[in-house]
């Protein structure tokens, strides 16, 4: 709490220092207007380093998991290597097809990159450290990084070019489908947490906040939701396109889905906005799942008055853009038909029972009074509660699967000559 | 410059955003490129609700507009149309604006001149602000006096609005939606 | 008050629905007339929310000690959802309706789409 005060006073003493520096009273429009530039500024910077490094980190990581060093030549563990990069990427030729539609085309590139910062204003690294605390800032997230979808219609419409075509296709359909389970995993964690503001959302998972509700003060989502993080994490890496969902880009099959037809300066803007994309939706797992800013353990939240909250909140983010390469490290991609069906008969029915659940507990444990000061009570039913969710939904898989693939093991029965001849016939 | 005059100029920019883009969608030569133009057109209108303090109208004015049912435009005009065409000159223009430059005097003529008995109320102040149980009972009639009278944000109150007054057009509208998802599937498969 | 008069609202309002309508009137192809529909929605929508916004019932209240008006529904928002979530399930089916017919008729030209007429 002491870390907390201190950083409230620091924020206020942030904006008398602007205001000093204007010549206006603290609380006047343009010094909100000042500190509104400054945090889009810090968010432009730090996110614009960090995608330079992910980049690096995605390259040096995926060499570990391939058993080779990744970049090594251009400084020390190759780190100057993304800024080569950049400098190749940035004096490539820039062509427009002949054929594409200028406006459309040029349109797509440049805003793709918009939605993949702005999500970035609700992500917040300690007490008054968020550059919008909006009371809407899950769904503000959602919304604004499915309008990425827009601008990937555009590049696959405007480039006139099958490819281009299939591939924006693909990716709206992928994005669409898995908006779905997303959103409805997240759902649960909204009902426990009483807030959509991402800030809520971080402090329900801390001491004293909305953590009561459910009895436990200092629980991370996680502990009472596996099943809905788990959904959350696997949507989400389809939303931003990544290994093994990037099928939209399927270099084997579409050669580079919608942006085929994009180079040098443009073609970066979509590796932008995509290594944006993960960073966000790194920071939105652990906000919701892992407690943002919130240290593990209390003690950890600081050292003497300096708040570790960005620090935490960096590291868990880290933490899950190596879980994205992790992925494209070592699964395969899926098809096309596989991708839709995971997303409707899997996904999307295990994220409704789950909320039923979700809700069915919160609803008991709350309203009862014998239960609501037991939180390792209530842990527990969580815990029976997705454990049974787990395994209903696993036998279901493999009693579908079992039975989907039967007329095939019968073919090959047959083909061995282990049936009968009636049965052959019939 | 005043925030008086800043609110002022925010709107004029959202209102000249979504009124180009509605212009856009009757002036443009292709399908596409008029359904980009709406889709301009909705982000407009949701900065709108921005500025009426509707945060909540606005976020889903994107997720639904924006990120699906222009969507599911751009899929039907990608599935309906020779990708390169281009659409046929607007037919009956004449007839269209003598309908619609009357209609347009008539509804502007009664934005002007209606008593519309305006209310100078604010809307919820912030969420957690503590207020009196009498406030608490005159706000929102559903928080049960336990709480403690911490007013709920704006999204609680919807949600409470529709689930107490508005229940019986929440579940309609959920079963309407549900038939048109229905059938929506069963015209479009083949 | 505000420091937007509720007409501008309105005229904005105006302006989309009268744009929406003629878009509905003129356009040949049947998706350029489901996108006139929607502006039309869009533009009922914004009027519904700026007439809650400026001419709903308030109640003074004590909020932090201090004496305001505050408005007592939240109507307006709810009507807009309500349209939302309707024009969501009318694309759905419209949309849904054009593929059909292009199907079968390989074009979604409206003025095209007269077996009706005998």
């Amino acid at each position: 709490m002491i870390a907390m005060h201190f950083l409230q006073a620091s924020v206020g003493w942030i904006r008398g220092l602007i205001a000093g520096q204007l010549g206006l009273a603290a609380d006047a429009l343009w010094v909100d207007l000042a500190i509104w530039l400054i945090s889009a500024l810090v968010i432009l910077g730090v996110v614009q380093v960090g995608m330079l490094y992910a980049t690096w980190l995605e390259r040096k990581f995926l060499g570990r998991i391939q058993d080779r060093l990744g970049p090594n030549r251009v400084g020390i563990f190759g780190l100057l290597q993304p800024f080569a990069d950049m400098v190749k990427m940035l004096t490539k030729e820039d062509i427009t097809p002949a054929q594409a539609h200028r406006g459309v085309f040029n349109l797509g590139a440049i805003l793709v990159v918009p939605p993949a910062i702005v999500v970035f204003a609700v992500v917040p690294v300690g007490i008054g450290l968020i550059a919008t605390d909006l009371s809407v800032g899950f769904l503000f997230f959602i919304s604004v990084a499915s309008t990425a979808i827009i601008p990937i219609f555009m590049a696959g419409w405007g480039s006139r070019n099958k490819f281009a075509i299939i591939g924006a296709m693909r990716a709206v359909a992928q994005i669409v489908s898995y908006e779905i389970p997303q959103v409805l995993s997240v759902v649960g964690v909204l009902l426990l947490a009483g807030t959509l503001s991402t800030q809520g959302l971080t402090l329900a998972q801390g001491n004293g906040g909305a953590g009561d509700a459910i009895g436990y003060p200092g629980l991370w989502f996680v502990l009472i939701q596996p099943i809905a993080f788990v959904i959350f994490l696997l949507a989400t890496t389809a939303e931003i396109e990544r290994t093994p969902f990037d099928i939209p880009e399927a270099e084997s099959e579409i050669i580079a889905g919608y942006h085929t037809e994009y180079s040098g300066l443009k073609f970066g803007l979509f590796q932008l906005s995509q290594y944006f994309m993960t960073i966000a939706s790194a920071a939105m797992a652990s906000i919701l799942f892992f407690g943002g800013w919130l240290a593990p353990l209390p003690f950890l939240q600081r050292i003497g008055p300096l708040d570790l909250g960005w620090f935490w909140m960096g590291a868990k983010t880290i933490f899950f853009v190596l879980v994205f390469m992790w992925f494209r490290g070592t699964w395969p991609r899926l098809r096309s038909d596989q991708l839709m069906g995971f997303a409707w008969k899997v996904l999307v029915p295990l994220s409704l029972a789950n909320l039923l659940m979700t809700g069915l507990i919160g609803y008991v444990t709350q309203s009862s009074t014998n239960l609501s000061g037991q939180p390792l009570l209530i842990l527990l039913f969580f815990a029976v509660a997705n454990a049974l969710l787990l395994m209903a939904t696993l036998w279901l898989i493999g009693w579908w699967r079992k039975n989907s693939e039967r007329p095939r093991i019968r073919f090959e029965q047959a083909a061995a000559g282990e049936l009968p001849p009636a049965e052959v016939a019939a | 410059m005043s925030p008086l005059l800043l609110q002022q100029i925010a709107f004029m920019v959202l209102a000249a955003i979504s009124l180009s883009g509605a212009w856009g969608v009757i002036r443009a030569h292709s399908v596409f490129v008029s359904a980009l133009w709406l889709i301009l057109s909705f982000v407009g209108v949701a900065g709108l609700y921005v500025m009426l303090e509707a945060g909540f109208l606005a976020v889903i004015q994107v997720l639904v507009y924006v990120g699906a049912i222009s969507v599911l435009i751009l899929f039907a005009i990608m599935l309906t149309e020779d990708v390169m065409g281009q659409a046929e000159p607007a037919s009956q223009w004449p007839l269209a604006v003598l309908i619609v430059l009357p209609f347009f005097g008539m509804l502007a003529k009664a934005a002007f001149t209606a008593d519309w008995q305006l209310s100078a109320g604010s809307v919820a102040p912030p969420e957690g602000a503590s207020i009196s149980a009498e406030t608490a009972k005159l706000v929102t009639t559903a928080i049960p006096a336990e709480q403690g009278f911490r007013l709920p944000g704006q999204v609680v109150m919807l949600g409470r609005s529709l689930m107490t007054e508005h229940l019986l057009a929440f579940e309609v509208v959920a079963v309407v939606l549900l038939v048109a998802l229905v059938g929506a599937i069963v015209i479009a498969r083949d | 008050m505000p420091a937007i008069p509720v007409w501008w609202y309105l005229m904005v309002a105006t302006g989309l629905f009268s744009i929406g309508l003629y878009a509905t009137l003129t356009r040949r192809n049947a998706v350029n007339v489901l996108m006139g529909v929607e502006l039309m929605l869009n533009a009922v929508n914004l009027n519904a929310v700026a007439l809650w916004r400026y001419a709903s019932p308030t109640v003074s209240a004590t909020v932090d000690g201090q004496s305001v008006q505050l408005l007592s529904t939240l109507d307006g928002q709810v009507f807009a959802i309500f349209v939302i979530a309707l024009a969501a399930a009318e694309a759905a089916v419209g949309l849904a309706l054009i593929i059909a017919v292009y199907r079968s008729r390989r074009t979604v030209e409206l003025e095209q789409l007269d077996m009706l007429q005998g």
